[in-house]
């Protein structure tokens, strides 16, 4: 019976390794499987120095391979839509548009937000993936690698839930100590989407 | 008994006193901002208290892009954080700077007219002037070499409380 245990407690880490490589196979699997996204989200911002927070809503849409919209209609009017390198900012009434390729800091928005959620951020070589579990997900921690990168996110954690690994909620940490959390609501997966949803 | 007691509650009084005073306000506006044709939208933050005005501003998409403090009395700034993704937008710091020094420090908002301040150079070569105009910002480089030059910037800036 002891050499039972010895034998199972030198061999942890490696069924915990494997484990993880599993859950984090089986969550890339389920994004890519994801075509279409419909969902509500609350963000939250958390700024070190004030104790408030700075709360906004609104709503997300997600098309493969590359079309996108996020939508913020509280406390403001903001909307971000990505069609292929094409993209288009609505603030309040005002429409200005940017291409992803010139534009290098709307371009690593496009590029952040789409493997996340397309799940080709775990093949980024700019991220460096760990997993953990936290108060019921799979959490998912992205550290930064690239140098440049580090100035604006440190790490962004994606939380899934246990069962379908649906990700319900981003968290994007900052070096300064600043996060925001990104909660999603009524998301519905793989329903048709009209192209009057991307349409600025 | 009583001595020590009137102690307590005036050393108590003072530090309530003193907590009231340190408190900070904090504002947040939907702020837009245009610096030489170059415009940003965010979320301003303003924190106030009795010797500062610290300005954080937000993109909408929730990335800090700087974070300034001015001193009410002198005037002198500490930057906290300024986002290296606008590192080579300087005259645009120098002139969100001077917006938050001329526009937002609680004596200068609430006084009609104009207001304009000059800040010289290291070497004293060149200064330059900024000037509140009412609810817009006017920027001018004056070199004070053999032709002075006058370059103005137009700058403004729209806020809008959030609650």
């Amino acid at each position: 019976m002891r050499s039972f245990w010895i034998v199972w407690i030198l061999f942890l880490p490696w069924v915990l390794v494997a484990q993880n490589e599993d859950v984090l196979q089986q969550i890339k699997t389920q994004s890519q499987q994801i075509n279409t996204i419909e969902a509500d989200f609350i963000q939250t911002k958390n700024i070190s120095f004030i104790d408030e927070q700075l709360i906004s809503n609104g709503k997300f849409w997600f098309s493969r391979p590359d079309r996108m919209k996020w939508e913020y209609q509280k406390p403001f009017f903001y909307s971000i839509i990505i069609n292929g390198e094409d993209i288009t900012v609505i603030d309040d009434k005002k429409e200005s548009h940017f291409d992803a390729a010139s534009n290098a800091m709307f371009g690593q928005i496009k590029l952040v937000i789409m493997n996340m959620v397309n799940g080709k951020m775990f093949d980024d070589p700019n991220y460096s993936a760990t997993l953990k579990k936290e108060a019921g997900y799979w959490v998912v921690n992205f550290k930064t690698v690239d140098e440049a990168m580090k100035d604006y996110i440190n790490s962004i954690d994606l939380y899934f839930t246990f069962g379908d690994y649906l990700m319900e909620k981003i968290r994007m940490n900052e070096a300064s100590g600043d996060f925001t959390i990104i909660e999603f609501n009524n998301q519905h997966l793989n329903q048709q989407l009209t192209d009057d949803v991307f349409k600025p | 008994m009583f001595s020590n007691l009137k102690y307590f509650f005036i050393l108590l009084l003072i530090s309530i006193i003193m907590q009231v005073s340190a408190q900070k306000v904090v504002m947040k506006y939907d702020a837009g901002m245009m610096v030489q044709k170059k415009e940003m939208s965010g979320i301003l933050i303003q924190s106030v208290t009795d010797s500062s005005n610290r300005f954080i501003f937000v993109s909408k998409l929730g990335l800090k892009i700087f974070d300034v403090e001015v001193g009410k009395m002198d005037f002198d700034y500490t930057i906290h954080y300024f986002s290296p993704a606008f590192k080579t937008e300087k005259r645009m710091l120098g002139v969100a700077k001077e917006m938050f020094v001329l526009g937002f420090n609680d004596e200068l908002a609430h006084e009609k007219g104009n207001r304009v301040r000059f800040v010289k150079s290291k070497n004293g070569s060149c200064k330059s002037g900024f000037g509140l105009f009412g609810k817009r910002v006017k920027v001018c480089y004056l070199d004070s070499h053999t032709t002075v030059k006058c370059k103005c910037y137009p700058v403004s800036f729209d806020l809008r409380t959030l609650h």
